[in-house]
């Protein structure tokens, strides 16, 4: 009781907080506006084709977002893009209409309600998220001022939003790289608080660390950064979009900029929809990247007598008025699109609920029963496992060509039993492979991509589009070559790989007719390179 | 009145960890033993080595032991352990062992006479004898070898009464010959009320005051997901093996003298090519050691099936892998050495914590690899074999005496070796030797009360025999010693 009381007056606290913010900058900004100005900037705005086009570009981006949050999550649960895109449309849409950022824990809450995550561990990913946008828009806002003059304030903003990342990130990738040394801290920290405590913060922090488990796989962290950059250029696309509006020359570098700044300005608590922080923040820093000379035009990606013609404008310098003009129409866009679709999302999947996977988790608690017999049995959390195991090596062509250059076909062997036995050695292979210490399969992998790497200089083509002769001739040259490391590389996919290969019935099968016309006195190779048609 | 029994959590269910379980539950403790494999039927055994390594083996049969050359390592994990995989020889701790152990590591009331019972005990559960009937033909030719070479050997007692040849000892045995303790002991211990559960993780030992007050474990279901669970115990017995035990104490930062001192068999394989068929794919693996060599060197017969022998023909393959298609007439021999080289046993930083294990071998090691290949490769020419096979990079085949010779006085190139190895102890030796001891004579974690060790992490050193026998009766003699003190203290 005391607990919940004292939630909501921290909530309350920071809803005041936010009110007060925005009543403050909208006071500001309404007196340093002159309104007929605006009333001008507004009656000769050049909506067509440019509005349409910022809210396409806008959509496109929620459903990037949707695809990194099918990466984040994709370890754990399985969900499309459309219903990820959904779920971030909704936790938006909901900070559009609702205050403290209460968006963050609808979205988490439906997406835990979406795949039957645990609600701490969907949380976890929506800070992952909102982390990763930070560090995105901060890189962006600083690729931009070095490309085009910003202001010394903006700057001054930026460094401190970059000085809270700095000391988030090293936590967070500490309870990703570091999950069980995290775990034996967490309950040596929270030990001496008593029972219930330390049960409540191992539960949290397992929830946690799973979180941020896709940041284990660098393969998968790339992917999931370079999404986010790409999420928010497109952010900032739809920025530059709205500048033709107000005939203020079309600049995607100074777009990213404003958009970095107004981005990183909502992060101060304001009323729901970002009501006058985002006003602000976007029409101050459109006037101070307008205010100097420097990467303000398209050129030399679109020739001049193009742009002239879509654009038969030319305001480089932005007064304060259409600074303002410009920060609404943004803003609308961004509220209008994401909360329609936010709405919609949230009707249509109110009537599907109590149909998903999250609702069966909750209704039967797996295993149980045989636990609650254990008086001495704690249960401290549970975790579902709502997908099939993922190996940290999959099966790919290039495994299955690999393998097809290490094992030999048997004389007696059809290319079809051949390449069935291979695939199935393949397969072995990388589970055997999956199975090692994270360390040595990182070198593995580091190994692979050099071999590759090198195949494509030798071969002119992927490995696994080179002919077996020459695959062959590649993997014996590593595998028995003067280099000692790359002999060792190859020592246990060799032996992986023929262990599997040779326990396959069908080579067997091969050896054993061989062997029987060995004896009836007919002698030929055992082994050949290339089956036989 | 009704008296409340003393609850002790055993992790991992191997060896040590079941002899323990049988022994206190028989006593009347009131036992949960945490196993983090499956419980697997019989039914599901004797598979494909290749499914056998995904079922049976931890991490899938991959955990290599790193140093200046990787060494291959595996064990189990499942109910049972690694006697579940092994081949079921049997030994009694050699006196002169006991003797050194006593020497060096002050090993209180550890004699053969305090043992004796213990192995009987041991012998008679898992029934190991003689082998009744005819030796399969890979030990007949190995016999051969040892007749002309006049050496010592002796044929290996098996805790496998009823071996019917399925050649299944590496795989599980489908027929339940093999008195893995999942077979043997286990339906025991459940009789006396020991509870067994499987898919069970210890994350963490939970310490305070100076004992251990509960176990942090993770539980899979069968049917996904998993239960992050805290169990609480009177006592805990960490038996998990010698890789997890130390890992899972050091995971616990429980350090002193934990995982410093990691001990192997390392082992050379090396396969034969007779003119007659052996078939040692259809048979129990050979089952005479000479024991000429020993303590030092030991040879032996290995396990065999078509895919064993493309790895043990792998190093050379561009030579060797003619000879595969005469798997019929082969059989897989190894020269075991005794170990002096230097290992250790870390939980991984990274990740899950999961064991980091390091052997560097010795000069010396070396030097008895390089003579015991040169000792089993004359035995097995001796033996009519008209080509050996060793496990050593460019060295694809010894075909007479005087190469195999050679190798008494040279030493092999140690980067040219491939080493595998099924037999780790001494992570956590016991003792009365605080200088270099993990926990006391009984197993008693030193600055600990409640916490105990019974698997082959205790063994003080490498004993140079399979070490199983030595496990079991170990276990046995510290579990009663346990019940015998903590009789009277109980709840």
């Amino acid at each position: 009781m005391n607990s919940t009381l004292k939630v909501i007056k921290s909530r309350g606290a920071i809803v005041f907080a936010g009110l007060f913010v925005s009543i403050l900058l909208l006071v500001m900004t309404s007196r340093t506006i002159k309104w007929d100005n605006v009333s001008q900037a507004f009656a000769t705005a050049i909506w067509l084709p440019w509005v349409p086009l910022a809210v396409a570009t806008y959509m496109v981006g929620m459903l990037l977002r949707g695809l990194r949050l099918k990466q984040l999550v994709g370890g754990e649960a399985t969900v499309t893009t459309a219903t990820a895109s959904n779920i971030i449309a909704v936790g938006y849409a909901v900070n559009n209409i609702l205050p403290a950022r209460l968006g963050e824990f609808a979205r988490a809450g439906m997406l835990a309600e979406r795949t039957g995550l645990p609600y701490a561990l969907a949380l976890t990913v929506t800070f992952l998220e909102r982390l990763l946008d930070g560090l995105t828009i901060l890189c962006l806002f600083v690729a931009a001022s070095l490309i085009t003059p910003t202001e010394a304030w903006m700057r001054n903003a930026a460094q401190i939003a970059g000085l809270i990342f700095a000391m988030v990130l090293p936590c967070v990738f500490f309870l990703a790289i570091f999950p069980q040394v995290s775990f034996n801290l967490a309950s040596q920290v929270s030990h001496p608080f008593g029972r219930k405590i330390h049960h409540k913060v191992l539960a949290l922090t397992t929830q946690v660390s799973r979180g941020f488990s896709c940041l284990r796989d660098a393969t998968s962290s790339l992917t999931v950064l370079l999404l986010s950059f790409i999420i928010w250029i497109v952010e900032g696309l739809m920025f530059a979009l709205i500048m033709p509006c107000f005939k203020i020359t079309l600049s995607p570098i100074k777009a990213m900029a404003v958009m970095a700044f107004t981005n990183l300005g909502i992060l101060v608590p304001s009323t729901p929809g970002y009501l006058a922080v985002y006003h602000r923040c976007c029409s101050e820093a459109l006037q101070a990247v307008t205010s100097k000379p420097g990467a303000s035009f398209l050129p030399p990606f679109m020739p001049a007598i193009i742009s002239q013609a879509i654009m038969p404008f030319n305001i480089a310098t932005v007064d304060p008025s259409t600074a303002i003009s410009y920060a609404v129409v943004v803003h609308l866009i961004f509220y209008s699109t994401v909360t329609i679709w936010g709405v919609i999302a949230m009707a249509r999947y109110g009537v599907e609920l109590g149909a998903t996977a999250a609702l069966a988790w909750e209704a039967k608690p797996v295993g149980l029963a045989e636990l609650a017999s254990e008086s001495n049995f704690a249960l401290i959390t549970s975790v579902p496992s709502l997908k099939s195991e993922e190996l940290p090596i999959k099966l790919t062509p290039f495994w299955i060509a690999l393998t097809e250059a290490i094992c030999p076909a048997v004389a007696k062997i059809d290319s079809t039993q051949q390449k069935q036995a291979c695939k199935m050695a393949a397969q072995f292979l990388c589970e055997e492979l999956s199975a090692l210490p994270l360390k040595l399969r990182t070198l593995i992998k580091i190994g692979m991509f050099g071999f590759r790497f090198i195949a494509i200089a030798f071969g002119l083509n992927l490995f696994e589009n080179l002919s077996l002769d020459k695959r062959v001739t590649l993997v014996n040259a590593w595998s028995f070559g003067k280099i000692g490391l790359t002999r060792k590389m190859f020592k246990p996919l060799r032996s992986i790989a023929l262990l599997a290969y040779f326990e396959d019935s069908a080579v067997q099968k091969s050896l054993d007719d061989m062997e029987a016309e060995r004896k009836t006195g007919t002698v030929s190779p055992a082994m050949t390179e290339v089956p036989k048609p | 009145m009704i008296e409340k029994r003393s609850q002790v959590l055993i992790i991992g269910s191997g060896a040590g960890g079941t002899t323990t379980a049988t022994t206190l539950a028989q006593e009347g403790f009131d036992v949960v033993v945490l196993e983090e494999g499956g419980r697997h039927p019989l039914s599901s055994y004797g598979q494909a080595p290749t499914k056998a390594m995904q079922l049976l083996y931890r991490n899938r049969g991959m955990m290599p032991i790193m140093g200046s050359i990787p060494i291959g390592y595996v064990e189990g994990r499942c109910l049972g352990g690694s006697t579940e995989i092994n081949s079921g020889f049997w030994h009694r701790l050699p006196p002169e062992f006991l003797l050194r152990w006593q020497a060096r590591f002050g090993l209180r009331d550890f004699s053969m006479d305090a043992l004796q019972t213990h192995f009987d005990w041991a012998e008679e559960k898992l029934h190991v004898q003689d082998r009744n009937g005819d030796w399969p033909k890979s030990t007949q030719v190995f016999q051969r070898g040892i007749e002309a070479m006049q050496w010592s050997a002796q044929e290996v007692r098996r805790a496998a009464t009823g071996c019917v040849n399925t050649n299944s000892c590496a795989t599980g045995c489908p027929k339940g010959a093999k008195q893995g303790v999942s077979v043997a002991l286990v339906p025991e211990a459940e009789a006396a009320g020991a509870r067994f559960i499987t898919g069970a993780r210890a994350k963490l030992l939970i310490k305070s005051g100076g004992k251990v007050t509960g176990v942090l474990a993770e539980i899979t279901h069968p049917e996904g997901g998993s239960h992050l669970v805290r169990i609480d115990a009177d006592y805990v017995f960490v038996c998990a093996g010698p890789t997890q035990t130390p890992a899972l104490l050091r995971r616990s930062g429980i350090k002193e003298h934990i995982g410093d001192t990691f001990q192997i068999h390392p082992m050379l394989k090396v396969t034969a090519l007779f003119e007659e068929e052996i078939d040692a794919h259809k048979s129990v693996m050979p089952l005479l050691q000479v024991k000429e060599f020993w303590p030092d060197i030991s040879l032996g017969g290995s396990f065999f099936s078509v895919g064993h022998l493309a790895i043990n023909l792998a190093d050379n393959w561009l030579d060797t892998r003619e000879s595969i298609v005469n798997y019929r007439r082969m059989a897989s021999y190894y020269v075991g050495v005794r170990g002096t080289g230097s290992g250790s046993v870390r939980a991984s930083m990274t990740g899950d914590g999961d064991a980091v294990l390091k052997y560097e071998l010795s000069d010396v090691d070396v030097r008895h690899l390089s003579q015991g290949l040169a000792r089993l490769s004359t035995l097995l020419l001796a033996a009519g074999a008209s080509e050996v096979y060793p496990c050593v990079y460019g060295l694809p085949k010894i075909t007479s005496e005087l190469d195999s010779v050679r190798w008494l006085d040279e030493t092999l190139p140690r980067s040219a070796l491939s080493l595998t190895t099924v037999h780790g102890f001494s992570t956590c030796p016991i003792g009365e030797r605080p200088e270099r001891c993990a926990a006391d004579s009984y197993g008693k974690v030193h600055g600990l009360t409640n916490l105990y060790l019974g698997d082959a992490s205790m063994l003080p050193d490498s004993p140079g025999i399979n070490p199983q026998g030595t496990i079991m009766a170990i276990a046995r003699r510290n579990a009663l010693n346990f019940a015998q003190t903590h009789k009277n203290g109980r709840n």
